[in-house]
């Protein structure tokens, strides 16, 4: 909508202009911000610690080293994750246990921030569906990829679908791609990569992650304060207490990969 | 039902009050524009032998005025036009029609001092707070590519702000946009916005006038919160055929009128297409060039007598605007409003009007052409039938009531498909149909020499019916159930008592005091989260999970005249307190949602100013200034943490000149300037990175501004030669005359050489300069 009135704009004024301005933005005092996946299907815990830098500033942002990072498990046995410096805190081989509520606890500096996540189980990718397109309004001529799943029944399920190719063409796959069962309940049905094209001999990755209502919700408004255009951005709903930005996600992953064919 | 019934023994009251005074008698008849036979809505009569004795009429030009049997000198007068004084010897009811001309040249000195007795309308009236624009008052003053437009002068005038460049809204006293009725011969606009907001859809050619209601409204209106905005189109020429028109750089227009049966009926076209679209064609740029961008009106009218008592009105308007991109996608709204109406004397008294009413809003989003297309479709459509009264039981009370029932259809929206190569053929959102009506009461009264008031009474109910599904949500806006209603059921109703006052007490006769207080029901929510506005916001009705937003608003002024009336001064206050005002939850999606109920939070708003003004209204050189102080502020439990934050539109400090300076008969020179408090938006405080993501760190809600908001424009008018059967004219404007780049949005992005986070400001306008030609046949 935005694209179209600044093109409405554009055609209408011939003129209108852009330029780069000072605007004064406040000073806040630096917030706390943890990013932490469990990667179950890797056995591996990995936190990123860090503050909030100043909104003009170059400088990457301040690392937290000092705090101590604790991982629970549904049976309710905790476990420390390394401080491997640099504000990353880490833990291999820790084995996942599915339909579990996992607890992610930060100490820092005397405040004891928490957040949960349920480990949901992994959805298999059933298939790499792809099918050639022509040249239409849509987008140029190629071939468009599709996950085949069957979506479990009696049970919400929201997805993560990432893709990497070899061809580097398709600006689209840094995008967040992020779908839910809301209309397909206990279907098998295919999701198209509509936007992405792809030619005879690509190869492409897929990896489809299977999060938790939480974490679906926080992705969800990520993109829309990263889209820029909402009137009153605010920062995304995060699982995190004591007003820590960022997220504590645990899911699991099945990956699949194809080499397109005439 | 106890309500209504007590509204009904309050307008008995009225009526049984009326026979107690019954020994008088009744003139009455109507008041019309000499030259073409308009009809002159708010023209009084005045009894010269009796102190603070008079009439006026109403928008259909209808006068009545009881009398105890005599001779009286009747004084006939209206803002524009040379009084004129008729004799009569009332000893039955009688009826007196007349017709008023346009000043000339020589006045006799006894009607100059006549005029300047009852130039104080403004400050005697009891209605408070309205401000009415005749076009003719306004056709020289600069407007952007020199587009004459009612709507962006009202926005010049205190207590209403333009919702900014780019965009087709107003806001008036802290309220939002959506607050705003806006009318055109009674039939709701719902857009009422061409080109993506640059213009409105109001064709100065033909309307008669413009009424902006901002506190006091009167109980015949009702359905938006905040303001009215009554839009009245001519009713063309009945005495002789005339053509008038103009060339402009954005668009041309045509008006044609003439009697249909010479005094008795006339009828009024006029059309107006841009044709900015043809520019484009000559450009090299096949990206350019395939482009469409232009949009059409048209209004009609005509109206016949088919005796002194009977009139009969059929009005319409189309509109429409389209806008395509190289064959790959079109986007095109449009509003398509009809009245007809029935006027009926029933006695020298009692007025009635009856009309049917019918509106509807559509857009549509097109990607793609032929078999190859998809698109989404979108409206909503009104039918209302309205039965008004005007009863004029004395010389001291009119009062006015009736009632109006509308039936709504919403189609939030219905994706086509012209291939089923996409999946779907269709699919759509339900309709949802509704039943909004009111029922009113109200009378003004003169109590002595001092006092006037205005009090009136409106219900009004709203009736969600099926069929349709209703849907439940939890605290964070998951559906947990969902009800099934059939065909005609009532799924949600809500109503409200409405009352409306208005008093002035009149300490000179230049110098008076007001006090208006009203409460607004507003019924239908218009949903945009967007920075700017766009034809694509959604509109949902009041359901069970929207409550109706309610407004209530007191409101104080001191009105003061001086040197004649040559100037008036007002100072206005006001305090305005809203109930489930909405907004969104974050990363709320409202465009094709089934459940976008469920993204929605509700809270209050508060609004409060103090507004000066001073005006000139006669000699060469006319015009205002205006200063307005106020604030507008919400509180929303879910969001800021619950703490009061500045809506958008909270502009502190707001000024505005408008000057008109009539040289001589070949020349007039305009000039407009406003500044205003840049409005509050949303910035980062600080930023933080999330899977190599930048994300901006957000603390409170509006608690920046944009750069301040100020321009001037300036205008220049050539009149050629007037000749018998001819006259034209030539305009000179200049938009923003000193180039200053206001800010029309401001966004972050990374520097992509240095990696830099940067604020980057979008100008639309800088200057503009613009001509138009203007002509008329007579």
């Amino acid at each position: 909508m935005k694209r179209l009135i600044a093109l409405g704009s554009l055609v209408l004024v011939f003129a209108s202009c852009q330029k780069v301005i000072d605007v004064n933005l406040n000073e806040a005092a630096p917030q706390v911000v943890i990013e932490s996946n469990y990667y179950a299907s890797g056995d591996s815990v990995v936190a990123k610690l860090s503050y909030t830098s100043n909104y003009f500033s170059n400088e990457d942002s301040e690392k937290i080293a000092n705090a101590s990072v604790t991982i629970t498990d549904p049976q309710g046995v905790p476990t420390v994750l390394n401080n491997a410096g640099n504000g990353r805190y880490d833990l291999f081989n820790y084995t996942p246990q599915y339909n579990g509520d996992y607890n992610l606890e930060v100490q820092l500096d005397g405040v004891t921030y928490s957040a949960n996540s349920f480990l949901n189980d992994v959805t298999p990718l059933d298939s790499l569906p792809y099918q050639f397109i022509p040249q239409s309004i849509f987008g140029d001529s190629g071939y468009v990829l599709s996950m085949s799943l069957t979506d479990p029944i009696d049970e919400a399920n929201y997805w993560r679908a990432i893709r990497v190719s070899s061809d580097t063409v398709n600006d689209n796959e840094d995008e967040i791609f992020l779908f839910d069962d809301e209309f397909v309940n206990g279907n098998v049905f295919q999701i198209p990569f509509f936007a992405d094209r792809y030619a005879v001999g690509d190869t492409i990755f897929v990896e489809l992650r299977s999060l938790d209502r939480v974490t679906y919700d926080y992705y969800t408004e990520l993109i829309s304060v990263l889209g820029g255009n909402s009137a009153a951005p605010t920062n995304p709903t995060t699982n995190w207490n004591n007003n820590a930005l960022g997220y504590f996600a645990a899911w699991g992953r099945d990956t699949l990969s194809v080499v397109i064919e005439e | 039902m106890i309500k209504s019934k007590a509204l009904f023994l309050l307008v008995c009251i009225g009526w049984l009050s009326s026979f107690s005074i019954a020994q008088n008698v009744t003139v009455s008849g109507s008041i019309t524009d000499a030259t073409n036979g308009e009809d002159i809505f708010g023209a009084s009569v005045i009894v010269k032998e009796l102190e603070n004795t008079g009439a006026t009429t109403n928008v259909y030009g209808f006068y009545s005025l009881s009398l105890p049997k005599g001779s009286y000198t009747l004084i006939y007068r209206a803002q524009g036009y040379d009084p004129i004084a008729k004799a009569v010897d009332l000893d039955s009811n009688l009826t007196l029609n007349i017709q008023l001309n346009v000043p000339s040249d020589v006045q006799d000195l006894e009607e100059v001092e006549i005029q300047a007795k009852r130039d104080n309308d403004n400050v005697t009236g009891a209605q408070m707070n309205v401000t009415t624009l005749d076009p003719k008052d306004i056709e020289t003053l600069p407007v952007l590519f020199g587009e004459k437009d009612v709507m962006k002068t009202l926005q010049l005038t205190p207590g209403v702000k333009g919702a900014g460049e780019g965009n087709a809204g107003f806001y008036v006293r802290g309220g939002g946009t959506d607050q705003n009725l806006i009318l055109l011969d009674e039939s709701t606009v719902y857009n009422a916005s061409h080109l993506l907001g640059f213009f409105s859809v109001f064709n100065s050619d033909a309307i008669k006038d413009v009424s902006l209601y901002k506190a006091g409204i009167p109980a015949k209106y009702g359905g938006r919160a905040s303001s009215v905005m009554d839009v009245v189109m001519r009713d063309g020429n009945n005495k002789k055929f005339q053509a008038s028109g103009g060339l402009g750089l954005i668009s041309s227009r045509l008006t044609l009128e003439a009697p249909i049966v010479k005094e008795k009926g006339s009828f009024i076209v006029s059309g107006r297409r841009s044709y900015l679209d043809l520019f484009l064609k000559l450009s090299n740029d096949p990206q350019i060039n395939s482009t469409s961008l232009f949009f059409y009106d048209l209004n009609a009218k005509a109206n016949y007598k088919i005796n002194d008592k009977n009139r009969v009105f059929i009005s319409g308007y189309f509109g429409k605007d389209v806008f395509a991109f190289s064959d790959e996608f079109g986007f095109d709204w449009g509003n398509t409003t009809g009245t007809v109406r029935w006027n009926h004397i029933v006695n020298d008294k009692l007025f009635s009007n009856t009309s049917l009413v019918f509106s509807n809003f559509n857009y549509q989003f097109t990607i793609g052409q032929g078999d190859e297309s998809f698109g989404v479709v979108s409206s909503i459509q009104d039918y209302n039938l309205k039965q008004d009264f005007s009863y004029f039981i004395n010389k001291n009370n009119t009062m006015m009531f009736g009632l109006n029932a509308m039936h709504h259809t919403f189609s939030p929206g219905r994706l086509e498909a012209s291939t089923d190569d996409f999946g779907f053929n269709e699919i759509e959102l339900d309709p949802r149909k509704a039943l909004e009506f009111g029922l009113y009461v109200q009378n003004e009264q003169k109590i002595g020499n001092r006092w006037s008031l205005m009090y009136g009474l409106r219900y009004s109910g709203f009736n969600l019916i099926g069929s349709g599904t209703a849907y439940e949500f939890d605290e964070i806006g998951d559906l947990v159930q969902q009800t099934e209603y059939n065909n005609g059921e009532s799924m949600a109703y809500h109503q409200g008592l409405e009352p409306r006052f208005s008093a002035s007490f009149i300490l000179t006769e230049v110098n008076s005091i007001k006090l208006g207080f009203n409460r607004n029901y507003q019924y239908i929510h218009q949903l945009s989260n967007a920075t700017t506005s766009a034809p694509t916001d959604v509109y949902v009705p009041s359901s069970n999970n929207v409550k109706p937003q309610i407004a209530d608003q007191i409101a104080v002024g001191y009105y003061h005249n001086f040197r004649k009336n040559m100037f008036q001064t007002s100072v206005e206050t006001y305090y305005k307190a809203m109930q489930n005002q909405i907004d969104y939850r974050p990363g709320a999606s409202l465009i094709f949602n089934e459940l976008v109920e469920g993204e929605l939070v509700y809270g209050d708003g508060q609004a409060y100013g103090v507004e000066f003004q001073l005006k000139k209204v006669k000699g060469k050189f006319t015009g205002w200034l205006s200063y307005t102080l106020s604030r507008s502020l919400r509180q929303f439990d879910d969001i800021n943490n619950g703490e009061k934050f500045s809506a958008r539109q909270d502009r502190i400090h707001d000024i505005s000149v408008v000057m008109m300076y009539k040289v001589n008969d070949k020349l007039a020179l305009s000039g407009s300037f406003v500044y205003y408090t840049g409005d509050a938006v949303t910035f980062p405080y600080a930023k933080y990175e999330i899977e190599g993501y930048t994300v901006g760190y957000y603390e409170e809600r509006n608690s920046y501004r944009m750069p301040n908001y100020h321009r001037l424009d300036l205008g220049l008018t050539w009149y050629f030669k007037e000749r018998p059967k001819f006259d034209h004219n030539l305009n000179f404007s200049v938009y923003n005359v000193y180039n200053r780049e206001n800010a029309y949005a401001i966004t972050f992005r990374e520097n992509e050489d240095t990696g830099a986070t940067e604020a980057v400001q979008t100008t639309l306008f800088k200057i503009v300069p613009a001509i138009t030609y203007n002509f008329k046949f007579k």
